[in-house]
């Protein structure tokens, strides 16, 4: 127990030193490797944790997808070198604000609100193989999720429609004058009709 | 839990990217000048840096992409434990999919996954 949390407090203290990294290194490129490496290290405190399949979902979701769309957002904007290094802390009460937000939804409200009577949770008569075997972390979520929390999974589903909607807003605007494809018009067209011979 | 054998494959496999990757450190002669490590285009000189700008669409359909990744994501333990949940269960994510199959209409209407 105390090598796990050694390891543990490890890992933690490496994902700390890369986030350190992200905002104090030069090159905005660096700061997304250094990026991608602590999420990278976020995944082993979860394995350590032995919640193995939110570490590859983390793994998926964030070194997959978020850190490639901050790449993208590096690339869009063109960012060679970093602005001078003396406003650094101007947004330090900013972070701090949004730091002691976090600390008290972890602390005062998350417990509160994710607190459930798992014993109540038997379906119907006690199945001993799944009594011995217990359930993995997959199991867990599924048992939980869908049921005891569908609010928590509705408020999911919102988010992601505001981040369709939002994105579809903000990016997209028709270009007047382009050419554009029209797929069915294509599959319609007869050769017969088009083909001249030169003479 | 398995973990040893995990960490094992992850040991082995950073051995064998450095050991391959530190090959052509040692092996190959090394002599950099200007020509060889600037960008390289065939035929004439590089116009302009290699990291260039490009187009915010490329963003948006990323963008997409993540959000039915996570659609994805949440229907896995969902599916594992159907049978156990019940109807409700069922229709939760029922209407959760009905959410994004809303974003989803509406990105087509918009024509957002058509490329011009």
């Amino acid at each position: 127990m105390l090598f796990q949390q050694s390891i543990l407090c490890f890992i933690a203290g490496l994902a700390c030193g890369a986030g350190f990294l992200v905002i104090s290194s030069k090159s905005p490129v660096h700061s997304v490797l250094s990026l991608i490496f602590s999420f990278v290290l976020c995944s082993f405190v979860l394995l350590t944790l032995e919640i193995d399949i939110l570490a590859l979902i983390f793994l998926i979701v964030y070194v997959g997808a978020i850190a490639i769309l901050f790449l993208f957002v590096v690339m869009i904007l063109n960012v060679k070198v970093a602005e001078a290094r003396a406003n650094l802390f101007q947004y330090f009460p900013l972070g701090f604000f949004l730091l002691s937000l976090l600390y008290f939804d972890l602390g005062l409200l998350m417990p509160a609100s994710f607190s459930v009577d798992v014993a109540h949770f038997i379906p119907f008569y006690l199945e001993w193989p799944k009594a011995v075997l217990s359930f993995g972390c997959l199991e867990s979520i599924g048992f939980l999720l869908y049921t005891y929390f569908p609010f928590y999974l509705i408020g999911a589903g919102l988010l992601l429609l505001l981040a369709i909607v939002g994105a579809i807003l903000l990016t997209l605007h028709r270009g007047v004058g382009v050419h554009r494809q029209e797929v069915s018009f294509q599959n319609r067209r007869d050769w017969v009709e088009v083909l001249h011979m030169v003479q | 839990m398995s973990y040893p054998p995990i960490a094992g494959f992850m040991v082995l496999s950073a051995f064998i990217a450095s050991f391959i990757l530190g090959l052509s450190f040692f092996v190959a002669k090394l002599k950099p000048d200007g020509e060889k490590v600037s960008a390289y285009e065939c035929g004439f000189d590089p116009f302009d840096d290699a990291r260039a700008r490009f187009d915010v669409r490329f963003y948006l359909v990323a963008i997409l992409f993540i959000i039915f990744d996570l659609e994805v994501t949440f229907c896995f333990p969902w599916a594992l434990t159907l049978f156990y949940s019940g109807l409700f269960g069922f229709y939760s994510i029922v209407f959760f999919l009905g959410l994004l199959t809303l974003g989803f209409v509406y990105e087509w209407q918009k024509g957002a996954l058509d490329w011009e």
